[in-house]
């Protein structure tokens, strides 16, 4: 991606607005500063780019945009210029991660206690298990449990930890992004790579490696799984959605014996997009609680999130967000 | 106190933008002018929306009311410094009962539906629908593909609740006698503010069938649309695609694998399985005798797969040229074949690609003229080719506009259209409701100290 390829899909927005009711922050809002229309206006016009602060980057407006403008292109270029806070270091170094989430946790006590990844390697592991960077210091039960799971239906894993390079892409670390890619496509050498965090996932595949969400392994390769029979609703988080996870989430629900009643738009935003779930402010704070509002209206008794940040920012919420593989007999 | 401070007052300091980012209200989704409002100010509630627009005009402030900003004509851009009001905020349901629903102006179209019961619906469909908001909607009269059978957003309203210029609120219900709803209904903002519209819905139809027809010839399909009235079916929907259109959408991401042709009908029936099949029966009939060859889609997903096309002929364009004018002149069903050929020439003679995707039930002609605006040359040349577009409907006795609006594109025309005499009461009405021409000023009704903004409004507004 470069400066030149972003002036280009910018210049194919028509300002039909069509993407307005799309975009979380425009919805609790209502106000072009916080749309993609307006984002797109103002990286075309070079003024007031502070408006893509706000965004979550969970590129919605791309899939309802007609003219087919590579939203992410764009987001990328301008939030560079903005975002003072990078943390594409922090998320390369498990030590770091965690000492700045155990910082965090003080003033976040939703937070789980952070502890050092899982290192876990069979002898001639014919599958990579990619927990994702947040996950491996903050979810390390599901590591395990993923391990043991993929050990007693016969495949043997190597857990490669590491970052996807999304975080990088949030503050315009394009070149970081990249480079966080390329170490994972060499340490995977050419074999699957499973994936615990969904938006992780979507981001891998995106750049064009042999990715599976862990759901979605499960039911192509008609692994057999059980589990335990809960009402449950299901989060698609924004970036897997674009790639159609969903369905693999459902179909090891079902495949679980868990029932699922849907929500409005499983796929509406999360609310911690971007960096939100560090720097929240009243818009994803708002975005959360339609969200929010949208699972309790299911009467579920937990919500299932694939990804990370989502869970996180559910927790933050006072919700029980689990996990497929929590759902898991192991 | 300075304007901005009485208005951070009102709304908060948050719903006041100004400075640079309000250029990101400099413009809606016509592409040929761009304004640099002073203000932007979002009023989160009727009465703060209220307050506002009083203040606005006792310091006779001249203000621009937006919902969601999907005009096409630019109804919506500020033409110079104008304070933009936007009540996209105003987007409460506030009743359902029965068939009629109350909403504010700010809720878009689409909300509206999903408000409803699931056995009812609401009629208007512009293609902006997802978006484009109920005040938006009124103010244009807006149609969309169900106005064949609908009608017009116009047919839609029972009453409104509207701020005038001497800051009163008004209810304007339907009355028998000097029905004083219509003229709010298509008054792009000139005349008032709506805070509130009662609309009504419609039962949703037991079933729906889609018929698509390819023609070898623009007159055939023409012809075809007129019998299909004249034997008594009303289809509720009747669009027509021409060559253009056709080539655009299978370029782009709404592709449906329509084969080239000269002209794609694309028919929706209604109605309980009885009266579809006859429908159909007598549709079948035209096409054969027309010699259409007729696509029956196999199921629901196919007949989804060409309204998309449909839809999405609009955006399609963008994978043509990033811009495009788009007319929306009507002309009687009887005369579409006539317009669509000299529209042809037209397209010849400038050397434009002219794409032409309509309702073609109610002959609401929707002539797309891509342009690439770095290049002057090429946005003059479609200015040129819309201009005398519009003049060839006239000339057949069509109007300027069936749905977009006036706004600030086609201003030019309306002396074109109306005689002096009706232009003159067309001005006495809006010095009745605005004397200071302080709402939405220089759209649809100009007063002569209107000036054109730039050099291709100067094009557009000399257009006669
Ligand atoms: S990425 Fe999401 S939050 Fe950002 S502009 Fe697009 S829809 Fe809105
Ligand atoms: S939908 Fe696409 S073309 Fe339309 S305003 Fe949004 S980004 Fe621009």
């Amino acid at each position: 991606m470069t400066l030149e390829e972003a002036e280009k899909e910018a210049l194919k927005c028509v300002h039909c607005g069509f993407c307005l009711e799309s975009c979380p922050t425009y919805n609790v809002t209502r106000n072009e500063l916080f749309s993609p229309r307006g984002r797109v206006l103002a990286f075309r016009e070079g003024k007031s780019l502070e408006v893509f602060a706000s965004c979550l980057f969970c590129r919605r407006c791309e899939l309802a945009c007609p003219s087919g403008v590579n939203y992410s292109k764009i987001y990328v270029e301008a939030i560079r210029r903005v975002r003072k806070l990078d943390v594409s270091s922090v998320v390369e170094s498990p030590k770091l991660l965690s000492l700045t989430l155990r910082a965090l946790r003080r003033s976040r006590p939703y937070l789980p206690e952070p502890r050092e990844p899982l290192t876990h390697k069979d002898e001639r592991a014919e599958v990579v298990i990619f927990p994702g960077c947040v996950t491996s210091v903050l979810f390390r039960g599901l590591v395990e449990k993923a391990v043991k799971y993929f050990r007693a239906v016969g495949i043997k894993t190597e857990v490669v930890n590491g970052c996807c390079g999304l975080a990088h892409l949030h503050s315009g670390n394009e070149e970081g992004a990249r480079r966080a890619v390329e170490r994972l496509r060499e340490r995977a050498k050419g074999r699957p790579i499973v994936g615990l965090s969904s938006n992780c996932v979507a981001r891998l595949k995106e750049e064009g490696l042999e990715a599976y969400d862990f759901a979605e392994f499960v039911v192509k390769r008609g692994l057999p799984v059980k589990g335990r029979a809960e009402l449950v609703t299901v989060h698609d988080s924004c970036h897997a959605s674009h790639f159609g996870l969903g369905k693999y989430t459902r179909e090891a629900l079902r495949m679980l014996g868990a029932k699922v009643v849907e929500m409005e738009e499983p796929n509406y935003e999360c609310g911690a997009g971007g960096y939100s779930f560090i720097l929240n402010d009243d818009v994803s704070e708002a975005v959360s609680e339609v969200k929010k509002n949208m699972i309790a209206k299911t009467g579920a008794e937990a919500v299932i999130s694939t990804n990370p940040v989502c869970t996180l920012n559910f927790l933050r919420k006072g919700l029980r967000a689990l996990h497929v593989l929590d759902l898991m007999e192991a | 106190m300075s304007l901005l401070r009485e208005l951070q007052e009102i709304v908060g300091k948050e719903w006041v933008v100004s400075g640079e980012a309000a250029t990101l209200y400099s413009h809606d989704a016509f592409l040929l002018h761009k304004g640099s409002p002073s203000l932007v100010v979002l009023p989160g509630s009727e009465e703060e929306a209220v307050r506002v627009v009083r203040l606005l005009l006792k310091r006779k402030e001249r203000f621009i009311v937006r919902g969601s900003g999907t005009s096409l004509s630019g109804a919506s851009t500020p033409l110079d410094d104008e304070v933009v009001v936007s009540l996209a905020r105003l987007n409460r349901v506030h009743s359902v009962e029965g068939f009629e629903v109350e909403v504010g102006p700010g809720i878009a179209n689409f909300s509206v539906s999903k408000s409803l019961p699931t056995h009812l619906f609401y009629a208007p469909d512009p293609s902006s629908y997802q978006v484009s908001s109920i005040g938006g909607n009124i103010s244009h009269d807006s149609g969309g593909i169900r106005v064949v059978k609908y009608g017009p957003t116009y047919n839609s309203v029972l009453g409104l609740r509207v701020l005038l210029s001497d800051g009163s609120v008004e209810e304007i219900r339907t009355s028998p006698l000097l029905n004083h709803k219509s003229i709010f209904v298509g008054a792009e903002g000139t005349l008032g503010v709506i805070l509130r519209a009662r609309l009504r819905t419609f039962r949703r139809p037991e079933n729906t069938k889609t018929l698509a027809a390819l023609f070898e010839s623009l007159e055939k399909a023409s012809r075809a649309i007129v019998e299909i009235f004249n034997r008594g079916v009303n289809p509720s929907g009747l669009e027509l695609m021409d060559r253009y259109s056709i080539r655009a959408v299978e370029r782009s991401r709404f592709r449906a694998g329509i084969p080239e042709t000269e002209a794609l009908l694309l028919i929706e029936l209604e109605g309980i399985p009885e009266e579809i099949r006859r429908d159909e029966g007598v549709v079948l009939q035209v096409l054969e005798e027309l010699e259409a060859e007729v696509i029956v889609p196999k199921d629901k997903e196919e007949e989804s797969r060409l309204w998309a096309a449909r839809r999405g002929a609009f955006p399609a364009m963008a994978y043509i040229f990033p811009a495009y004018i788009t007319l929306d002149c009507n002309v009687l069903r009887r005369d579409l074949s006539k317009a669509l050929l000299k529209i042809r020439e037209i397209a010849r003679k400038h050397g434009v690609y002219i794409a032409n995707v309509f309702h073609a039930g109610d002959g609401n002609l929707h002539p797309l003229i891509p342009f690439d605006p770095n290049n002057r040359e090429s946005m003059e040349r479609a200015v040129a080719a819309g201009v005398e577009v519009e003049k060839v409907v006239i000339e057949l006795g069509g109007v300027p506009s069936g749905e977009h609006g006036i706004g600030i594109e086609k201003v030019g025309f309306m002396r074109r259209y109306y005689t002096e005499d009706e232009l003159k009461v067309f001005r006495r009405i809006k010095e009745a409701f605005d004397p200071d021409y302080l709402m939405n000023p220089c759209k649809l009704v100009q007063r002569e100290d209107c000036r054109p903004a730039s050099e291709v409004l100067t094009k557009l507004w000399e257009a006669d």
